[in-house]
């Protein structure tokens, strides 16, 4: 998807890693909110409990789609070699469509990046904590 | 698309320069005399907007000064309780409503056209509309304060402080509506700057060319417009709990005081990086000139702007720390707290390298950046400290907070306003400020002293908004300590007021350019003459004044587009979103009274609905309404001819519509913010599903389904017209076209009919119960939209009629189909949660 957005040299691209922390941070603040509104947080299944089941599998998908975001980004980023061409590095500011593809594949790396970090920050109370106190 | 390097510039003809500039120069002219009130080009609402703001900031601070002269020392009686609360109510709301945020926009509006090398935004009468909202709304507001008469329940407005039974008196309703009114306008200078940023660059500025301050704003833009809707949705609640006594907020009958707090916050969370970004714009514009060299890590700053405007949306429940929601969900707050962090630091070091990888010029404006380095590091550790939620208990609402929090808003955004003011006041006065060191010093130092001690008092226990103290409890000597602080701080201000007034006399006359930027908005004739651009150029580099042969000569010398206005209009370039490729000559319209009035007639309603002059209210809707159709009838207008030559081997449309034209786009960004409202309202409804073990309550009994069984297929009959439409006007089959207008009209007002029989028929009280209140809000807030719909589409039907709607000119039809799709997915929306969700639940 990330890659089809880069195609079309949609912002998409870009905000892809974000979008996903947006997604993963809600999911897991709206599941355990309703949790323990409605008691069912100590609830068991599959031997854990279900908000570590549901927050983990959250996490879990999450960090495979940014991860996909940043890999396509730093292929989209690096381009293939071409001989007689610079190294593709920043600060990719000539007005030509490479340079402008360059930077928007290396803005969408570093978001990827940010990213990951806050959404496994994010999960760490799923480990930390087991109650709704 | 580049500039050749080898062409021959041609000595340009002295008579048709001259004549060029003429003609530009009469058609961007500012009327003369008491019309001079009617302009909406950027330059004249930006300083009006700019000036206003810092009244604003004089009136709040004056405010704050009079709060720590009565914090000086314990059992002071200076001010009364009732004052001292009103006052610390309207010095946060002002600083915050009227100064923080008016001031970003009122910046923007002035440089960003300038910064892009634009004529003007595309829809200059939005911002004149958009101040004036803002004069009446603010002045209301900060006027209650002369009578004693204003908000007393402090910024964030809690109920059940605030609701009719603690707060009687019309200062809760002044803040709800009058804020209200403001947020209107902070949204319609959003909606301006968002395509400001997107479409109105010049030719060849790609996305990767855009000066930094533009993203800042386009991330600010994109941030207002999610999170001001759920204040504006909260302040709906609460004042139709106030007026009506709809109990949202009323716990022993359904409702709960945690939802105001909820949508207040991600509201103010965000609201704290709105006022931080473009703060930070200006100091990533600032610093490459000072360091004369590029910026170092120009994508890790477009980096910093967008993460930082996702992230800062999973902030909000760190100021619910306190309220006893689950410590889990508290924790995945704290964790976003901590890592919008890293965005934020990422943009410091950025300057950091800039600065250390050039030759730095420490004149004033680096100094109030140097300034703003230092003090909003030490805001920002503090942030991490109150970030964690064990430390966040010790200190919730104590002076450690208060301190925070101005370390973070005075260093974040304060000084490098001020860093703007003494950068870019040249391009107004044409002179440079004198006093900008000692002013500077006054301010940092009595800052410091101010605000350092206030973390010592916190932790010492003393509480927030406490209008007095007994002595002896080791708070004395901090508290008058921060007060000298504060009026050294306050005579630094007031230097630089002395600075602003003389140096219109005495200042240092300069040249264009004075301090050797790089960027457009330094491309400026000082003093900067009406047309924005001479001509707009083209673009291939981030610093084209330094990077870019011959650049100033050939803007000056019309090289570029759009020299000329031979037809006598006021046009500026539209260029597609990521390349900046020209699409349109835009014909921007020009000066217009219609905006003014529109504002007076809209600050009529609210004003009338704050102190229940309710025939004021009714006649005042009106004619806001009738002045806006007058506004709007001269907009989209069918042109005379269908091209333009723009120069430079463009010949370009003069009129498009659809997602290529700015007001589709308008339209689009509008609904967005429009959308977020309503799904606040949603929201709460899921919010009271969460909170009650039954939701609906027993008390509502079996609902009736037949209703919206046939109202459903007539909304959605109506958004299938409405693309009828479009596609029949597209084939000029002008009678299909006009057939499914009506019809399309016709379903609307059966689909209302039905949905007012249902509710009116289902017994649903909605002062008895927050179930039947927020029921009534959803509907009732669709049907609203619905009646809007039926205006748009009679609208399109009357234009098509005066010959200002044709086959291929549908600006008007396009837009108003974007809205009835709206307004049927929102219905969609509506009936799903009301109807069906009790089902399932």
């Amino acid at each position: 998807m990330v890659a089809r957005a880069f195609e079309r040299d949609s912002l998409f691209g870009l905000i892809a890693g974000p979008l996903v922390w947006t997604a993963h941070f809600l999911t897991l603040y709206v599941f355990t909110a309703i949790a323990c509104a409605h008691g069912f947080f100590d609830h068991q299944v599959l031997g854990t409990n279900v908000v570590r089941l549901v927050g983990g599998a959250a996490t879990l998908v999450a960090v495979i789609l940014i991860l996909d975001a940043g890999f396509v980004s730093w292929r989209r980023w690096r381009g293939e070699p071409v001989v007689g061409q610079p190294e593709p590095l920043p600060p990719h500011d000539t007005n030509d469509v490479a340079s402008r593809r360059r930077f928007m594949a290396y803005a969408g790396l570093l978001l990827s990046g940010v990213s990951l970090i806050a959404t496994v920050w994010e999960s760490l109370p799923l480990v930390f904590f087991a109650s709704c106190r | 698309m580049t500039v050749d390097p080898d062409r021959k510039d041609p000595a340009p003809d002295p008579e048709l320069k001259r004549a060029q500039e003429e003609r530009l120069l009469e058609v961007w002219a500012s009327p003369k005399g008491w019309r001079y009130w009617s302009a909406v080009n950027n330059t004249e609402v930006g300083l009006w907007y700019t000036v206003t703001t810092f009244v604003f900031f004089l009136a709040a601070g004056v405010l704050a000064l009079a709060m720590r002269y009565q914090l000086a020392v314990p059992n002071h009686d200076f001010l009364s309780q009732q004052a001292y609360n009103q006052f610390f109510t309207m010095h946060g709301s002002v600083m915050m409503f009227l100064v923080a945020v008016p001031f970003l926009e009122a910046v923007a509006i002035y440089f960003l056209p300038q910064m892009l090398g634009a004529r003007d935004l595309p829809f200059p009468r939005l911002s004149a509309y958009g101040f004036w909202c803002y004069v009446v709304g603010g002045s209301v507001v900060f006027g209650s304060i002369f009578f004693l008469a204003g908000p007393d329940g402090g910024w964030f407005m809690y109920p059940p402080l605030t609701n009719a039974e603690h707060s009687p008196g019309i200062g809760a309703d002044i803040w709800l509506l009058g804020l209200s009114f403001v947020e209107i306008a902070s949204l319609a200078a959003a909606v301006e700057l968002i395509i400001g940023v997107l479409k109105t660059r010049p030719p060849g500025m790609s996305i990767n060319l855009i000066p930094l301050y533009a993203w800042y704003i386009l991330a600010t833009g994109v941030m207002i417009l999610f999170a001001f809707p759920p204040l504006i949705a909260g302040d709906i609640l609460l004042e139709l709990e106030r007026l009506l006594d709809w109990p949202f907020f009323d716990p022993e009958r359904g409702g709960d005081p945690i939802l105001w707090q909820h949508l207040f916050w991600i509201f103010g969370h965000p609201e704290v990086y709105i006022i931080f970004l473009p703060a930070v714009g200006v100091v990533a514009m600032i610093v490459p000139t000072f360091a004369q060299r590029p910026i170092v890590g120009y994508t890790w700053i477009v980096l910093a702007a967008i993460g930082t405007g996702f992230i800062s949306f999973g902030l909000w429940v760190h100021h619910m720390y306190a309220t006893g929601l689950p410590v889990i969900s508290l924790s995945f707050f704290s964790a976003a707290s901590e890592a919008v962090v890293i965005p934020t630091g990422v943009q410091i070091f950025a300057f950091i390298a800039t600065l250390f990888a050039g030759k730095v010029k420490f004149e004033t404006p680096m100094l109030f950046v140097m300034g703003f380095l230092f003090t909003f590091v030490i805001g920002g550790l503090s942030g991490v400290m109150v970030a964690l939620v064990p430390f966040d208990w010790q200190v919730h609402d104590t002076y450690f907070v208060v301190a925070h929090l101005h370390y973070v808003l005075i260093g974040g955004m304060l000084f490098p306003m001020f860093a703007a003011a003494y950068y870019w006041m040249p391009v107004i006065s044409g002179r440079k400020m004198m006093l900008g060191r000692p002013a500077f010093w006054l301010m940092f130092l009595g800052f410091h002293v101010g605000f350092f001690p206030m973390h010592f008092t916190g932790l010492l226990g003393m509480p927030r908004r406490v209008y007095t103290y007994p002595e002896g409890l080791g708070w004395d000597w901090l508290n008058l300590t921060s007060t000298v602080g504060a009026f050294v701080f306050a005579s630094g201000v007031l230097l630089f007021l002395v600075d602003v007034v003389l140096h219109f006399r005495r200042g240092e006359k300069v040249g264009r350019n004075p301090w050797n930027a790089g960027t457009l908005d330094w491309m400026m004739e000082i003093p900067p003459e009406d047309w924005g651009a001479r001509s707009v150029p083209i673009i291939a580099s981030r610093y084209p004044i330094w990077q870019q042969e011959n650049f100033l000569d050939d803007v000056d010398n019309g090289r570029f587009l759009i020299p000329d206005a031979p037809d006598m209009r006021r046009e500026t370039i539209i260029t597609s979103v990521v390349d900046g490729q020209p699409e349109q000559v835009l014909r921007v319209p020009g000066n217009s009274w219609w905006p003014f009035l529109a504002a007076i007639a809209t600050g009529g309603f609210f004003i009338g609905a704050t102190f229940h002059a309710w025939v004021i209210t009714g006649v005042s809707a009106v004619l806001a309404f009738v002045l806006i159709l007058c506004w709007l009838w001269n907009s989209a207008e069918i042109p005379e001819k269908n091209q333009r030559d723009a120069g430079c081997g463009y010949v370009l449309p003069l009129y498009v519509s659809g997602p290529q034209s700015v007001g589709w786009w308008a339209m689009f960004i509008t609904i967005l913010g429009d959308g977020t409202a309503f799904a606040s309202l949603i929201f709460a409804y899921f919010f009271y599903w969460t909170v009650h073990p039954e939701w609906p309550p027993a008390m509502v009994g079996e609902p009736d389904l037949l209703l919206p069984a046939i109202a459903l297929p007539l909304l959605l009959a109506a958004g299938a017209l409405i693309r009828l439409a479009v596609t029949a006007l597209r084939r000029a089959a002008i009678g299909s076209f006009k057939l499914a207008v009506w019809l399309g009209c016709a379903a609307l007002i059966g689909f209302a009919v039905l949905q007012l029989q249902w509710l009116f028929g289902s017994g649903l009280d909605p002062t008895a119960h927050a179930y039947p209140a927020i029921v009534w809000t959803i509907h009732g807030y669709h049907l609203l939209h619905v009646a809007l719909a039926l205006v748009m589409g009679l609208y399109v039907l009357v234009r098509f009629w005066a010959g200002r709607l044709a086959p291929g000119y549908d600006i008007d039809l396009r837009n108003s189909a974007l809205f009835w799709y709206f307004t049927v997915l929102q219905g969609v929306v509506a009936m799903a949660t009301v109807n069906l969700f009790p089902l399932a639940s």
